[in-house]
């Protein structure tokens, strides 16, 4: 025995060893280690701690409701706040307030309104990986097709980045189509044949096929060179199978080709200064927001343009005398009338008092600009049919006028007995 | 088609386990290599290895020593080593691994324990103070030495390499 | 002269680990308040799943850029990604994932011409439910919480990296600041206050679906009843949860 008992110690050593490692490990094993798995069990409620940063569409709605609606509206509704604004968790909180505000700056806060244009291509830029029904562009394509000139302009100064395609119909209201396919879509150019000649194409829905009658009417018009009809009627894939289509009109929507900007050169399409173009801001915001279509319907095709308020502002009748003037032709599309006097010999301008025979020889000799606005450049003779005032020798002139055009000419100013004043 | 070739994960571009994980399973294979060497002798009597059978179990121990420090170097919080002790995981093979080890640290021990436990002994009787103590330590206080215990000592050295040879080949 | 050195090194011995013991007892007391936000029992109620539509994503990158403000993911490491298969008439195929996405794709790999399928294929952890990276934790670090998600314990975790060689898809990364391993862990910090994670509140297309598979109503449950889906690697046996719609053989 006393011979082995060398081995019985190493073998008591090393067991001990063991044993208090084991006490030892048990004793520093972590609280909640082994509660519910070989896991610490802490570490799952740990987590739930981590400070929440991007923040919900919900909670911008809460102070931003009027960008929201818009938002929710157009084509952008799916997008939410932080893929453009970033997380904006610290703009959240400085503005709640409260003690979370406590350590943040105004700067901190702030949450810059710009978006770079490479920001918008991260969706927008075309790549064959895309789906086909997504609205991509090539960049130098599109800016191309809109003459646009400088290379670097943002998408943002024409496109409202909450309302980019200034629907009027909401987006998830408007009327369910059929797929209509555009040849780009699978091609990767515009090819030269048309479908029907190619044995084996998959049939395609055309916008002829149900509209007949207005496909060749645009086909007649000048916009048919230029566009087709997805270009504005915009169309929402919503599955394999169906979509929305929007009818769209909206000034604000032709404008994203036909505004005049720096940004764009002269030539085609043909540009427009706006909101002058129609004289007044007020008329595009307070009235039809289609008002493009009021006058350029023969531009584009036929339609069924409906007013049932008018499409002019309140102040209209002050200020219809500059626009009526220059813009007869357009007046015209809606009011039967030759000139001014159509409607004004029924219906005389305010200015026109009951005395303004008497009172407008004196009206006349201080602000002939305004009576030119409306009976033209030779206002006075428009009406009299004689120089007037009359001349200084109207003395001995008036007998040769008299005997041409008899008395009842000058009755229309004078009365009968003003020739005996003098005779 | 054929299958995409030359693409990584974005994760994998850089791969973790670099030369410190490497050097464990060559340390490890140094340690078995050394422990085979000495067996030679104690177990089939090679006689061209005597001088070395020894040496090889000293080296063989000191490689063991330190073969866990080049994965303390790989470890990304070394101070939490110990994690492994405490909470060990029964399906992972690192922590079998980790067991392993220590198995083969024990039986190392043993084995140059043993084979210099007469030579200690008289370091213990031919030292003082605290060399002493410390010989007194490392023998255990049990300064038994005879030819029985030589005997004993012997058998179980070339024993248990036989039995136990082939756990160095897990270390391969 | 034995007994007496024996007796010493007993009492040394008892001393040595009496002393150890009481002092690593002090050294070690958590003193921290537990947070507990939702109960064990709440927590086997949910059982967190994930839907991915490859025909719908673009590969914007919005959801990298979301995970990582959100999540505070370290630069070249990616808890989701996005990447993008091209075939061309060849039958050549090509894969990328430029910086996984986080600043859209520039342009073509192929000749736009050439191109006869291509799609993107936006990745993230699969939590699956017989994960490998749970397997291999030599600490217990990785593990499943009661509602399935597989979570880093990052208090507990030794950054060996096992689990980053383990996983067949890629998605663990150790995070050289702190050390540890670190991965997708289901914004578990916002699913249970209602929120999306971070990625499919930031995905512009609905590609990315996320929900509790055991609700009967949720609209995760419906669409995997409506869609036929797949998972990635079904071969390794590591039961993901994350469904892929319109899954294409090509996709690794």
């Amino acid at each position: 025995m006393k011979n082995k008992l060398h081995i019985f110690l190493f073998l008591i050593v090393i067991f001990s060893v063991i044993i208090i490692g084991i006490i030892v490990g048990n004793i520093l094993k972590p609280d909640s280690y082994g509660e519910h798995g070989h896991y610490r069990y802490d570490a799952v409620n740990e987590i739930q701690a981590q400070p929440l940063i991007n923040q919900d569409i919900k909670t911008c709605a809460e102070c931003h409701d009027n960008i929201y609606q818009l938002h929710e509206k157009d084509a952008h509704y799916n997008v939410p706040c932080v893929d453009c604004h970033g997380p904006c968790n610290l703009h959240v909180a400085f503005y709640k307030g409260g003690e979370a505000a406590a350590n943040i700056s105004k700067e901190q806060a702030y949450v810059p309104k710009e978006y770079k244009l490479e920001g918008c291509l991260y969706c927008h830029r075309k790549l064959k990986a895309k789906p086909s029904d997504y609205p991509q562009i090539i960049q130098e394509d599109h800016y191309k097709f809109l003459h646009v000139i400088v290379h670097d302009t943002k998408c943002i100064e024409c496109h409202s980045p909450h309302e980019p395609v200034f629907l009027l119909t909401e987006v998830r209201q408007s009327r369910i189509h059929p797929i209509v396919y555009r040849c780009t879509e699978c091609h990767d150019t515009k090819p030269e044949k048309s479908y029907k000649e190619v044995q084996g194409h998959p049939a395609i829905f055309e916008c002829s096929d149900c509209h007949k009658a207005i496909v060749d009417d645009f086909n007649t018009k000048p916009h048919h060179n230029y566009v087709e009809c997805r270009t504005c009627h915009l169309y929402h894939k919503e599955n394999e199978t169906t979509g929305r289509i929007y009818k769209n009109g909206n000034a604000k929507f032709c404008l994203l080709c036909h505004e005049k900007k720096p940004f764009k050169d002269d030539k085609y399409p043909p540009k427009i200064e706006w909101p002058s173009h129609v004289g007044n801001a007020e008329i595009i915001i307070k009235s039809n927001e289609k008002i493009c279509l009021t006058c350029h319907e023969d531009k584009i095709h036929k339609m069924n343009v409906n007013f049932r308020e008018n499409p002019h502002s309140k102040n209209w009748i002050t200020e219809h005398r500059e626009y009526g003037r220059q813009n007869l032709s357009t007046c015209q599309k809606c009011h039967q009338m030759n000139d001014c006097y159509s409607c004004h010999m029924k219906h005389k301008p305010l200015s026109h008092t009951s005395d303004w025979k008497t009172q407008h020889p004196k009206f006349a000799e201080n602000n002939k600009q305004s009576c030119e606005i409306c009976h033209g450049t030779n206002a006075c003779f428009s009406c009299h049919k004689l120089e007037m005032p009359h001349p200084k020798d109207w003395d001995e002139k008036h007998k040769d006028v008299v005997a041409q055009k008899a008395k009842d000419f000058c009755y229309r100013c004078h009365n009968e007995d003003f020739c005996k004043q003098c005779h | 088609m054929s299958p995409a070739d030359n693409y990584v994960f974005p994760n994998e571009l850089h791969i973790t386990w670099t030369v410190m994980i490497v050097l464990y399973p060559y340390i490890t294979g140094m340690v078995a290599g050394a422990f085979i060497v000495s067996s030679f002798y104690h177990v089939f009597g090679m006689e061209k290895l005597k001088p070395v059978a020894k040496f090889a179990l000293v080296s063989s121990l000191a490689f063991l020593l330190f073969a866990t420090v080049p994965l303390l170097m790989h470890l990304g919080r070394p101070d939490r080593a110990f994690n492994i002790m405490f909470t060990p995981s029964f399906t992972s093979a690192m922590s079998g691994f980790g067991f392993v080890y220590s198995f083969y640290l024990i039986i190392v021990v043993l084995e140059v324990w043993l084979s210099y436990r007469a030579d200690l002994i008289n370091k213990y009787l031919n030292s003082r103070g605290i060399a002493k103590f410390i010989y007194n330590i490392v023998i255990l206080g049990n300064t038994t030495d005879n030819e029985e215990t030589r005997n004993l000592d012997k058998k179980l050295v070339c024993l248990y390499p036989a039995r136990l040879c082939r756990f160095s080949f897990w270390f391969d | 002269m034995e007994n007496l050195d024996r007796r010493r090194f007993i009492k040394l011995g008892i001393f040595t680990s009496a002393g150890v013991l009481v002092g690593s007892f002090f050294a070690f007391a958590n003193t921290d308040k537990k947070i507990e936000v939702e109960s064990y029992d709440d927590l086997l109620k949910y059982d967190w799943g994930y839907i991915i539509d490859t025909s719908r994503c673009i590969g914007c990158g919005s959801c990298v850029r979301a995970c990582k403000m959100e999540n505070n993911v370290p630069d070249n490491y990616f808890r989701t990604w996005v990447e993008r298969y091209e075939i061309d008439k060849n039958e050549k195929v090509r894969v990328d994932s430029p910086k996984g996405a986080i600043e859209s794709f520039k342009e073509n790999n192929f000749p736009a011409e050439d191109i006869v399928k291509a799609f993107f294929v936006p990745k993230l952890c699969n939590h699956c439910y017989d994960s490998p990276c749970v397997q291999v934790c030599p600490v217990g670090a990785s593990y499943d919480t009661p509602d399935k998600v597989v979570l880093i314990d990052k208090e507990h975790c030794v950054g060996c990296g096992y689990c980053v060689q383990a996983c067949p898809y890629g998605c663990r990364y150790i995070d050289h600041e702190k050390g540890v391993a670190d991965k997708c862990t289901f914004c578990y910090h916002r699913i249970h206050k209602g929120l999306a994670p971070a990625c499919v509140n930031a995905c512009p297309r609905n590609a990315r679906i996320y929900g509790n598979l055991k609700d009967p109503d949720s609209k995760i449950r419906k669409m995997l009843h409506q869609r036929k889906y797949g998972t990635l690697k079904p071969d390794l046996g590591t039961n993901p949860k994350c469904f892929y719609l319109e899954l294409d053989m090509e996709i690794k």
